[in-house]
This record gives C-alpha cells, structure tokens and sequence, in this order.
C-alpha cells in the first residue's frame, strides 16, 4: 500500500458530482495545482498545494465525483483505487474532505458513510448551504459531528463562505477516526467475503493486510476497472461473485436498504424541513427552460450568443496577436540576412504557429461559455431538453452529454461514453461523437468563413449564423447517422435516462477562469511542441528538394508538399479543390487546426516576399489558378468547410476509438463512414453549385 | 549567420523535429491515450 511523505500531509477531497467540490478546491488552492492523467486511464488528475493555519503545506488531491464506492466507471475507480491505497502513483490520502451538497443530503450521505467505514480521518463540508436555505432545509451541524465523530463545516464555495473554518479544521493535527459503524453484514455474507478474502489474496488479487473492505468492492463492482488486476484475476472475481450471488440472492440490494436505513435514521435526527417544498428559484426557472418550446427556443438563443460572442469579443485579441506575428517575422526578417534558417522562421515556424495561436481567443470564450453552462447547472438542463431530440434517433439524453463534451474535444467526448450502460448506445454514442463540432474545427471554420465573408463586409451576426448553421449541421449529420446505425446496424430498443439535474447557481468564475487558464496553457503548449514541429515538416516539405532557378512558385510544385498534393488532385479536383488545398488536407489528417499552418506556411514558402506576411485569410480570398480564377469561391468555401465538418482528420480520435471500442473494426468503420459522408457531400456541393452557376 | 550555415542550421533543426516526433510515437505506442496533448485536458 502506498502511502503519504509524513511532512506533507495529503488530503483527498472527495463527493458526488455537482456537488462544488472542485470549486472547493480552486478556492482551496488557486493556481497551486498540477493537472495529469491518472495512468491507464483518461481521468483527469488535479493535485494542488495550500497552506495550514500553522503554515505548513498541505498537498490537495482533488478525486473524480462519484456517487459510491461501488465503482461502475473509470472516474469512479480511481476515486476508490486511491482512497483504498491501490494506486502505486499516487499515495493514500492522510486524511479525506468529504464534500456534499447540503441540498441533496441523503444522497450524499451514502458514499460519505462507505468513506468513514475506510477508517481515515475525515471532514465532512456541508456546501451549497445556500441552496439549502432556500428550501428551508436546517441542518444540525453540530448534531451531525457527534453522530459521526468528524468535524463537520459549512460552507459555500461560489462566495468562499466557511473557507476560513474549513482551512482551520484542516490545520488539526487531531483529527480522530470517524465514530461511523461499518456496515452490518449478515453474518452468512461476512464468512462469505472472509473466504473470497482469502482466494483473492492466494490469487494476489488483493495485498495480505486488506480489509473486508476490499473484496466487498471487488465483489460488488459490476462494471469495474480495477487498477493492477490482471485479467485471470477478474475472472476469479466474477467466479466468486456468482457464488456469491448464488449463496445469497440480493445480498447487494440487502447492503443498500442497509445504508440507506441507517441514513434515514441519521437525517432524522439532524435535518429539519417544511412538510411541503418550497419552490425554489430553481423550480422557476425550470418551468421555462426546461419547457418543451420555451426550453428549445432558449437553447437557440444561448448558442446563438455563443457564436456572436466568439466573432464579437474575439474580433480585437485576434486582431493583436495577428499584427503580433506580422511583427515578429517583420523584426526576424530585418534581423538576419536572408537564408534557409531565415526562411523557415519567417515562412515556417511563425506563419504556422501564429495561424494557431490566433484562435486561442475564440476557444477560451468557448471553454469560458461551456464552464458557466456547467457551473450554472445549466448543462444538465440542455441534456434533459436533448433527451426528446435523441430519443427520435434511438439515443437518450446520457448520450447528449458525452455528445456535448465532444464540442469542446471528441476525446473526452469518446471516454465520457463509458456512463451508458447499453453496450449498443455506447457504441452508436462512440460513433458519432466526433460529428460535433470540437474545438479543433474552430480555426478551420473561422478562417474559411473570413474568406467567404470578410469582415467588414457583412456583420458579425452573419459570420455567426453561419458558424451557428455548420454546428447544426454536425448536430444533425451526428443524429441522422445514430438513427442509421439505430435502424439498420445496431437494431434494438432505447433504453431509458436517469439524470440528476442539480439546483441552479451562481458561477464560480474564479473557478471557471482557472479551468479557462488551463486550457489556454494546454492550446498554448500545443501550439508551441506539436504545431510548431509540424509547421517545421511542413516548410521542410514545402522546400526541398531545392531546383535550382525555378521561382518559388515552381519551386512549391516540385517539393515534397507539392507532389503529395498533385498526387492527390485528381480525387480532390471534383471536389473544387486545388493541390494546394490537397497539401493542408494531408496535413490536417493528424489533426484538423494543422490546416491553418499548413496553409499558412505553404502561402508564406510559395510568396515572393513582398506579401509573405499578410493575414493567411487575405492570402487565400487572392490566391488564383492558372487560368486566372480565383481558388476559394464561395461555392469551394463552402464545399470545404462542410468536408470539415464531416470528417473525422483526428488520429488521437481514432487511436481513442480503437482503444474504446477494443478493436480497429470500429475505429476504422468510423474513419471511413465520416471521410465518405465529407467527400461526397462536398462533391454534391460544388457539382451542383457549379452546375447551377454559382 | 552566412547561407551555408543557415543551410546546415535548418537541416539540423528539421532533423531534431523528426527525431522527437519520433520518440514521442514510441513513447504514445507504450501509454496510449490523449494523455492531455490534445487541448482536451482529460
């Protein structure tokens, strides 16, 4: 079992979703954390540092929201692995902050009783006090800390009220184990798990010194991954579990009522509230956003700000950090005589990067938007609104919700669809996640849409419909094709929702700009390793082999760059796109913002130095063909963009797939149902756009 | 910095790209994963 380094005390902080735990830690920690993957899995991993009263250093570990320890996905075993010890990375916690929402306490309560039976010293934070207040909810703190025998403090995390009581509990040094009971076995059940206890240390399933605890979790686990057991194990555990299920029907349920009894019990004797509820802000205003009209009208309206806000606000950052770059290559090119190395600084490195890095603006108001959509609990409401929409497709709303992650990126989108526990509207979920339209497509869509209308030209409401319209239309494609997988691959019926939609509150925006932080620090790193190498291969690519006396026109044909995309011409052609375009194309397979770079590092090689600095959008709304006629027309904007929205240019994505889905059948399904749709959609369109005269 | 030895310069820092591109494929082979690279943060 790992455990803690004893001069730095490590707290786990652990709760149910929603319940304001992670806020709890922003407020705890502020721009001390450390964010990682937990290995093996695609969890995400905060670790962060504060201070005691005393001014010793505290390590933070901020653990995923669960509602048991009974873990029946990923996020929710590690949360178990760690606090049992299991996870030779990360050591166990010294002493554990329970967070819950006050307003939901009885549910809260069962995965804090299954934490205290773990013996670690523990807090309990009763949040969201405010909420409960509202409802008229009296909770005896006091009363509930000698029940338990932890301290108890309240708190709310959105203003930082009881954040000063709290970081005093954490400063004891005195904190005892909880008074909790464990849960009463039968005694049948108890001398079962003793001797699976025992065949599951003969296998080394579990380590010698384990609690009862431990084979009951991996007992009662039925969807689990458990961290370093091996795959014969597992097959003992269900073995065990069968015989157990066989020796005592519905000895888990039995647990359950237990807990809950015991819960019951408890709130009695701390909890006091109305005979009837009180409405609530919350139930207000769900009347009219959770409306079958209203509801959908108001989702409209949001996204619709949305789109605005990203062409808006983001018009000016976007206009600094473009006459930044111009600047940068300006000074390089005055600083340094003239040279390959100059030229790939000048028409490589800044040209491609800066056409990344122009687009953080948009994507942190993206990420600002969704994380005020999450932090509201607004979110959930878009997912119970969806559900009637994914119910025509034979989806439910569980699969809007890793839909909707897979806006911002397919991959966490991918991984999200773990939750659903229909293996088929898993899949069909894995399938068409990456239809929605993540972050990556973002510099795509702008660049092409400043082509297609330049600013200046038609108003930012415009470039928003716009965008706005290629949203839907990867909303649409993305249910067109799960009501196809639903009635002709993957038959069956749809299986019902369970939602839990939190109470309404303020946004903490000082988490949410934490999250915005991040993010920016990732796009930004991205943009400085892997665009910044790519745009390196690009110029590469684009350069050599060097023909001597050929103006850099011919120069870009004959390169590496050049052949690939002459290559490809021929199958691009129908499509309205020229080499040139077939170069970005084979760039952006990896992943789909790289077009930008690439194309802004092709345009910057090809130019004759007199305008190899202009905005890329300028260059591509000039660029030519031989005849004479101009590259990007609307019809092959369009075109274009509508290949973006459909296929799938993200290896990441496919390896994701290919490891969800357990084999490269799916991964490579997806890969060509999605390039297919984009070609001949694109294809349809400039055909028929041309042959129509546009 | 003369043409040669920006010649050189580039080619060496093309050479290095590919070398780390490289190692961080291995790398990816053994963990696989986004492993947080991709913006995503999971």
């Amino acid at each position: 079992m790992s455990t803690s380094a004893p001069d730095t005390p490590l707290i786990a902080i652990v709760g149910n979703p929603n319940s304001g735990k992670t806020t709890l830690f922003n407020l705890l920690t502020g721009l001390k954390q450390k964010v990682a993957n937990y290995p093996g899995v695609t969890v995400e991993k905060k670790i962060g540092e504060c201070y005691s009263q005393h001014g010793k250093k505290l390590r933070l570990i901020d653990l995923p929201g669960a509602y048991s320890l009974n873990a029946r996905s990923p996020d929710e075993a590690v949360l178990r692995d760690v606090l049992l010890g299991r996870r030779p990375e990360t050591p166990r916690p010294d002493r554990v902050v329970c967070v819950i929402d006050s307003a939901n306490l009885e549910r809260n309560l069962y995965m804090v009783s299954q934490v205290l039976e773990l013996g670690l010293p523990t807090i309990l934070v009763l949040n969201m006090i405010d909420v409960a207040a509202q409802r008229e909810w009296h909770i005896d703190a006091k009363r509930l800390s000698e029940e338990l025998g932890v301290p108890v403090v309240q708190t709310n995390a959105v203003t930082g009220a009881g954040l000063i009581e709290l970081k005093l509990t954490l400063s004891r040094e005195d904190l005892a184990a909880p008074q909790w009971e464990n849960a009463a076995l039968p005694e049948g059940v108890r001398a079962a798990l003793e001797h699976s206890r025992d065949e599951l240390r003969q296998t080394g399933a579990i380590h010698t010194r384990s609690s009862l605890l431990e084979p009951l979790y991996l007992l009662s686990d039925h969807d689990p991954t458990h961290y370093g057991i091996a795959d014969s194990q597992m097959a003992r555990i269900h073995e065990l579990r069968g015989r157990m299920e066989a020796d005592f029907p519905g000895w888990e349920d039995a647990l359950v009522a237990e807990r809950y009894r015991r819960i019951e019990e408890l709130c009695a004797k701390v909890l006091k509230r109305p005979d009837q509820e009180i409405e609530t802000i919350t139930t207000k205003l769900d009347r009219i956003l959770l409306h079958p009209v209203l509801g959908f009208v108001n989702l409209l309206l949001v996204l619709g700000l949305l789109f605005f806000l990203i062409f808006k606000v983001a018009e000016g950052p976007m206009g600094w950090i473009e006459t930044g770059f111009g600047a940068l290559g300006s000074w390089v090119e005055g600083l340094m005589s003239p040279g390959d190395f100059r030229d790939l600084i000048v028409n490589g490195v800044v040209p491609g990067v800066g056409g990344v890095v122009i687009f953080l603006p948009q994507i942190l108001i993206l990420f600002f938007f969704i994380g005020i959509m999450e932090d509201t609990g607004y979110m959930s409401r878009l997912a119970f609104i969806m559900d009637w929409a994914m119910s025509k497709v034979g989806l439910n709303g569980k699969s809007f919700l890793p839909f909707l992650s897979s806006y911002a990126c397919a991959i966490p989108g991918v991984m999200a669809a773990r939750t659903i526990d229909s293996p088929k509207d898993r899949l069909i979920t894995i399938l068409i996640a990456p239809l929605a339209s993540c972050s990556a497509r973002l510099p795509v869509y702008s660049l092409l849409i400043g082509v297609l209308f330049p600013a200046g030209r038609v108003s930012a409401w415009v470039q928003a419909g716009i965008m706005l319209g290629l949203y839907a239309l990867g909303t649409f494609g993305a249910f067109f094709f799960a009501w196809v997988f639903n009635k002709c691959v993957m038959k069956g019926s749809a299986s019902p929702m369970i939602l839990e939609m939190p109470a309404y509150k303020m946004p903490a925006i000082r988490s949410i700009l934490l999250h915005v932080w991040q993010r920016a620090r990732m796009f930004l790193v991205r943009a400085g390793t892997i665009i910044l190498g790519i745009s390196i291969l690009i110029w590469a690519a684009s350069t050599y082999p060097k023909t001597q006396g050929d103006t850099s026109a011919q120069q870009m044909e004959h390169s590496f760059a050049g052949r690939a995309g002459k290559f490809i011409e021929p199958a691009i052609a129908p499509l309205g796109y020229d080499w040139k375009i077939g170069i970005g194309l084979i760039g952006s397979f990896a992943a789909r913002e790289v077009f930008n770079s690439t194309m802004g590092v092709v345009y910057a090689v090809e130019s004759e130095d007199d305008d190899n600095l202009a905005p890329l959008r300028d260059k591509l709304a000039g660029e030519r063909r031989p005849g004479g006629g101009l590259v990007y027309t609307p019809l092959v904007c369009i075109s274009l963009l509508v290949f973006y929205v459909f296929a799938m240019q993200c290896v990441s994505t496919v390896a994701i797939v290919r490891r969800e889905t357990g084999s490269w059948k799916w991964a490579l399904f997806q890969l060509g149902y999605m390039t297919g749709t984009a070609y001949l959609l694109s294809l349809l369109i400039f055909q028929i756009g041309s042959a129509l005269g546009f | 910095m003369n043409e040669d030895w920006q010649s050189i310069a580039a080619v060496a820092v093309i050479i290095v790209t590919v070398v780390l591109f490289a190692i961080r494929a291995v790398k990816r082979r053994k963990k696989p994963g986004c492993g947080g690279g991709c913006g995503c943060g999971k």
